[in-house]
């Protein structure tokens, strides 16, 4: 559902993206992972269509973004890093905007719409979105778009802003949603939550994806048997040396 | 004390947008510069109102006391004319300033982290009320000019005129604070924003209007004038007024200039007191409906998302209406020449339709990348603003025309200024998309300024000189078909004289709409290239 081939993304003399493979298959929940600055969110972007690659394609459903930009849209949702929206527009407005472009059956969504609002405790819809604060905001945007349940659906860090509770009920619905065959594409930097919801993770640094794989696939890669996801995580991103940081501190 | 003028120093450099010289290195204005661009407009406002209004006031001695003139009131003829303006001057200060306070206050991503420093809560505070002092811009101005000029006309003593004016500033100062506070528990910072925004507007509206409205009262019969003053200086002299105490206190009035600094010392220790316990979190008051009974979706969701957020944004509202200022000026007057009010109009409106078309965009890039995720192309999105903002004036002018034709009755000549009017309009707009992408990561923080010095002058002198030239060219034709030929016309006869000006408008229109390809072509390229 999601492929990346040869995706690489230059910023003038600076490569963010060199020349990564991605394969994302229906029913699969794939964790993006990468320290800050290694390219998650460039290459979150590049797949979304809001980014253009300097070489390479990405296909959405068999489909490039070349000659089927606004069908693929139709079709994905996402979740950016942060979550803007219209702030001279009331929380209804909003959402009745998002229908409205996406040409959906509001009847069909309304029950599925409220049903996320209970669970997310979103009682805050006719209020003007100037007047949320982050988290607020972030349920929201999460809302507009599992409201759709879109085929494709892309997260970048969900979590952040959201509470403990919140936090689980996002994960639950992934979950539900993954086992209707939606395909999802997350980064975040919670390890554990990646550990507990992933099918397939995928390591990138320095624009380099360098691991990727089942969990136990990236434990087999580590050189010092470390099993918790942590521990190979920065086995594999030189976060090792930490330690001798914070002796010096 | 420090922390306060560190507080200030700070605010300002954070205000500044770094530059780049002509060698292409940053350089970030300093902090003067900074609070030179926000007191200018105020300044000139004053420097070019108040000894124009001084010395129309002196021209006649108005320092006469009433009782004079057989009305029973302490104060005099000058006191009681200018209170009105007075009144509503500081009621519009106050109501400018005290939102302003809450945007400054409660939208400031910076008070979480002051609120972590080792800084009184009280000098926060404070910092953000000077902060929005400096902002409140024309009416802080209005009050000023009001000063200088009631001062200056009655011949006030120079120790009571600047006590008097510093109790007076310090009144008005606290009762503000006093009223932001007390509104930070109802309202909540969007609609504060925009109630200050609309303050605003309200204050340049009435600035130009009243000037053109009182002159009409003050024309009637003297004795009905101190009639009416006589029914109403109950109103505007009441002594629970500031002004009616600082107009006291100006005169030698010991107990008024005392009571002022006494309201404003208790005023203002009541905030520091109150301050030092605040959240600094304004009310967030869920709406009573919290559920959408039934999705209201549209056909054309892009133009009703649009329209909303033109509505609601006060400043884009005024824009839209201030063209509109002329036609009442003159159905006032009784001037029945469309021509001349479409070149009014336009001189305006052209300029207008590409500010609005740039600062509808700015609302998109705010929120940058989330729009290109939509499943329209940006291109639509682009279009969508253009032709918005350019139906608006369209409309505008075509109801204008028809009210005309209306009252004034129809004239095929000024039918045919609509062709002109919207092209023009739809070409402004392009203008405005195009200056704007060519540089889409622009500081969009302030969306009243998206465009830099050299871009707004660009602008203006394009679609304000096609407006000149075309309606100039249109009015000089119309006059000179209602009045005879005139200057080098006389000699060449109606056939030739028609042949050149509405040739060389004709020739303008067609440049224009050649242009309008060409703005096409560009704006195409920066979408290309925007991500």
């Amino acid at each position: 559902m999601i492929k990346a081939i040869n995706l690489t993304k230059k910023f003038k003399d600076f490569t963010a993206v060199d020349s990564i493979n991605l394969l994302v298959k229906p029913g699969e929940i794939y964790g993006f992972l990468g320290p800050n600055g290694a390219g998650k969110t460039t290459t979150i972007r590049m797949l979304t269509g809001t980014l253009k690659p300097t070489s390479g394609e990405v296909l959405i459903m068999d489909k490039s973004y070349k000659d089927y930009e606004l069908e693929i849209k139709r079709n994905i949702g996402v979740v950016p890093d942060e979550p803007k929206m219209y702030e001279n527009l009331k929380g209804s407005e909003f959402i009745e905007f998002i229908i409205s472009v996406y040409k959906l059956d509001s009847k069909e969504v309304y029950n599925r719409f409220e049903e996320i609002c209970e669970a997310f405790n979103i009682d805050y819809i006719n209020n003007f979105i100037g007047d949320y604060s982050h988290g607020m905001k972030q349920k929201l945007m999460v809302a507009s778009v599992l409201m759709r349940k879109p085929k494709v659906i892309f997260l970048d860090e969900p979590t952040v802003g959201l509470d403990a509770k919140a936090t689980r009920i996002l994960k639950e619905i992934l979950h539900k949603y993954k086992e209707d065959g939606c395909c999802i594409f997350f980064t975040t930097h919670i390890l554990e939550i990646a550990e507990k919801m992933c099918d397939r993770i995928g390591i990138i640094d320095h624009g380099r994806i360098i691991a990727e794989g089942t969990l136990e696939e990236l434990r087999a890669l580590s050189k010092t048997g470390s099993t918790s996801l942590e521990d190979i995580f920065l086995e594999l991103t030189g976060g090792e040396e930490i330690m001798d940081i914070i002796k010096d501190l | 004390m420090k922390d306060l003028m560190l507080l200030l120093k700070f605010s300002y450099k954070n205000k500044a947008r770094p530059k780049r010289n002509r060698k292409g290195q940053i350089v970030r204005p300093s902090v003067a510069s900074i609070l030179l661009g926000y007191f200018l407009v105020p300044v000139i406002f004053i420097v070019a109102i108040v000894p124009t209004m001084i010395f129309s006031l002196k021209s006649v001695d108005l320092n006469i006391p009433l009782s004079q003139l057989g009305m029973n009131f302490n104060c005099t003829l000058l006191d009681l004319l200018l209170a009105p303006a007075f009144l509503m001057s500081s009621a519009l200060f106050i109501l400018q300033f005290a939102p302003l306070i809450i945007t400054s206050l409660y939208d400031n991503d910076m008070i979480t982290l002051l609120l972590s420093m080792p800084i009184k809560r009280s000098t926060i505070f404070f910092s953000a009320s000077i902060d929005s002092f400096i902002m409140s811009g024309m009416a802080g101005s209005a009050v000023f000019s009001m000063i200088i000029l009631y001062l200056v006309t009655e011949g006030a003593n120079i120790f009571f005129a600047i006590l008097s004016a510093i109790g007076f500033l310090l009144f008005l100062f606290s009762i503000s604070l006093l009223v932001g506070l007390i509104m930070s528990f109802f309202v909540g910072k969007t609609s504060a924003k925009r109630l200050s925004q609309l303050m605003y507007f309200i204050v340049i509206i009435l600035i130009v209007l009243v000037p053109q409205i009182l002159p009409q009262k003050m024309s009637s019969n003297p004795e009905d004038i101190l009639e009416m003053f006589g029914n109403s200086i109950k109103i505007f002299m009441s002594p629970i007024w500031p002004h009616t105490q600082f107009m006291q206190s100006s005169r030698g009035n010991v107990f008024s200039l005392i009571f002022i600094y006494v309201i404003s010392v208790l005023v203002f220790y009541l905030i520091y007191k109150f301050s030092s316990n605040l959240d600094f979190s304004t009310s967030r008051k869920k709406s009573k409906v919290n559920k959408i009974e039934k999705f209201k979706t549209s056909r054309q969701p892009l133009l009703k998302k649009e329209i909303k957020l033109l509505f609601r944004n006060s400043q884009l509202i005024f824009m839209m209406l201030y063209p509109l200022i002329f036609p009442i000026f003159f159905s006032f007057a009784g001037i029945n020449n469309l021509s001349y009010l479409a070149m009014l109009f336009m001189i305006i409106a052209a300029n207008y339709t590409s500010l609005i078309t740039s600062m509808m965009l700015a609302e998109e890039i705010k929120i940058w990348p989330v729009p290109k995720l939509f499943p329209y192309s940006t291109k639509t999105m682009v279009n969508s603003k253009v032709l918005v903002s350019s139906s608006i004036f369209s409309i505008e002018f075509l109801a204008i025309s028809l009210v005309y034709f209306f009252i004034f009755g129809f004239n095929i000549f000024e039918l045919i200024l609509i062709i002109p009017t919207i092209i023009l309009l739809y070409y402004s707009s392009l203008i405005g998309a195009r200056y704007f992408l060519s540089d889409p990561h622009r500081d969009v923080s302030q969306t009243n300024k998206v465009f830099k010095g050299k871009e707004i002058l660009i602008i203006e002198s394009i679609t304000m000189g096609y407006a000149v030239a075309i309606f100039g060219l249109l009015l000089f034709y119309d006059i000179m078909v209602k009045e005879g030929l005139m200057w080098i016309f006389k000699e060449m006869g109606m056939f030739l004289t028609s042949l050149i000006i509405l040739g060389t408008v004709t020739a303008l229109v067609l440049i224009i709409i050649f242009s309008i390809r060409k703005e096409i072509k560009k704006i195409d390229r920066y979408i290309e290239q925007m991500e």
